[in-house]
């Protein structure tokens, strides 16, 4: 398998591309960068995509979901391991949705959920939520309530995971709810149903 | 500026022995499973592929002892989130060929295609030299042909001659069809009106550097 660094021969190099990125180039690097920028296709595409991909995860209301796996041992091998649970949740969507009447299942399409996995006990710093995609241009609604039914956060996205703002209080011990609603482009609905989860003593 | 490395890296690369580098390297992920997770979805629209994708780049910054992350800390100008997330990203595209193969290039496609880019350049310089006149694309003639290659030419040194900067903006326009708000972001300017008045500025001197090479008239 090619090693990407491989191409740094005819291409820019990774530390290039991400010091331009961050606007750390000196004045002459950062010519030299757009120089090669302007004359090749592919770099301009990389580092095209990549403007995407870094105002993704820096945008305030879209982070990257952290997988919650509470596994030990060898990182890399304990996060093979929880990925097919988190895949053979995704298989079965039904196993993560609560309980719904069925003509509300039928009216409303699912919404299958990544993470949290169902009734967890995550710490705070664990919450991150995430869903499968509703499809293009769906918009996202996602609300936390407490066991009263209080609303404690909602956002609206379009991202398919957020992670609760630093400044929300969730107290250790609570049981929480959270759902996501979906608007899809043709004006349909979808839910994840209501899912509950308690944040770790 | 040299970076400082982030306290899991470190404590990743320096770790003493086997037990230790196994808890480091679950402190690393939990820190940055966001960044390495969330690239193999923004890469791979499929879900089967996005997870695969994100073992394959776990498995590859592990293999070696780490060669890859350490690779930050010989040239460390960037932040290390940045500078983990283009690894991720050439590592997806890495799995994808494996999966897929390369991309074919098709020569007629990509040449036809600048083909039209240069067209589109042309044309907006053409515009510049007499604003309001449509070309007449009637019957190519042999002196249609020679001026043709006469506006190509001189475009072509002109172009050559410009800052890296400012090719760099005519191909995101011109080549890559970029909005104007896409090219400000690749370049990294304030605003998309610096774009806008550069743009004016270098279609401004591109047509002054055709009239010196004698191309008044961009149509016969």
């Amino acid at each position: 398998m090619d090693d990407p660094e491989s191409l740094t021969g005819s291409h820019l190099d990774t530390g290039s591309i991400s010091a331009y990125l961050d606007g750390r180039l000196e004045s002459g690097e950062k010519a030299r960068v757009q120089g090669h920028l302007a004359d090749c296709p592919e770099c301009r595409r990389e580092m095209t995509e990549l403007v995407d991909l870094m105002k993704a995860h820096d945008r305030p209301r879209r982070r990257w979901p952290v997988v919650a796996t509470g596994v030990a041992a060898a990182a890399a091998v304990a996060l093979l391991i929880s990925v097919p649970r988190v895949r053979e949740a995704m298989d079965d969507p039904g196993a993560l949705r609560a309980p719904e009447a069925a003509t509300e299942r039928e009216a409303v399409r699912s919404l299958p959920v990544i993470s949290p996995p169902p009734d967890a006990s995550l710490t705070r710093e664990e919450v991150v939520f995430a869903w499968e995609s509703a499809g293009e241009e769906a918009a996202y609604r996602l609300t936390m309530t407490d066991e009263e039914g209080q609303t404690v956060w909602r956002i609206d996205t379009d991202a398919t995971w957020v992670d609760p703002p630093s400044d929300l209080e969730l107290r250790p011990g609570q049981i929480y709810f959270w759902y996501v609603d979906a608007v899809l482009s043709d004006g349909t609905t979808a839910t994840t149903g209501v899912n509950r989860l308690r944040l770790a003593p | 500026m040299a970076e400082k490395l982030p306290r899991e890296l470190d404590a990743l690369l320096n770790a003493r022995d086997s037990s230790s580098r196994d808890r480091a390297w679950e402190e690393f992920l939990r820190r940055y499973n966001r960044y390495l997770l969330g690239t193999a979805q923004f890469v791979c629209r499929e879900y089967d592929d996005r997870m695969d994708a994100y073992r394959y780049v776990i498995e590859s910054l592990a293999q070696d002892d780490f060669k890859r992350l350490r690779e930050y800390c010989v040239r460390s100008e960037s932040r290390f989130s940045t500078w983990l997330v283009v690894v991720a990203r050439r590592l997806c595209h890495d799995f994808r060929r494996t999966r897929y193969g390369r991309e074919r290039q098709d020569g007629g496609i990509a040449a036809r295609e600048a083909r039209v880019a240069r067209r589109r350049l042309q044309d907006l310089i053409a515009e510049e030299l007499r604003p309001g006149e449509l070309p007449d694309r009637g019957q190519p003639t042999a002196e249609r042909r020679l001026r043709e290659e006469q506006l190509s030419g001189a475009l072509a040194s002109a172009l050559a001659e410009l800052a890296p900067e400012d090719r760099l903006l005519l191909k995101l326009r011109y080549e890559d069809g970029l909005a104007v708000r896409k090219v400000a972001e690749v370049m990294r300017l304030d605003s998309e009106f610096v774009v806008y008045r550069r743009q004016k500025r270098l279609l401004t001197r591109l047509r002054d550097c055709l009239e010196e090479e004698g191309v008044h008239d961009p149509y016969p």
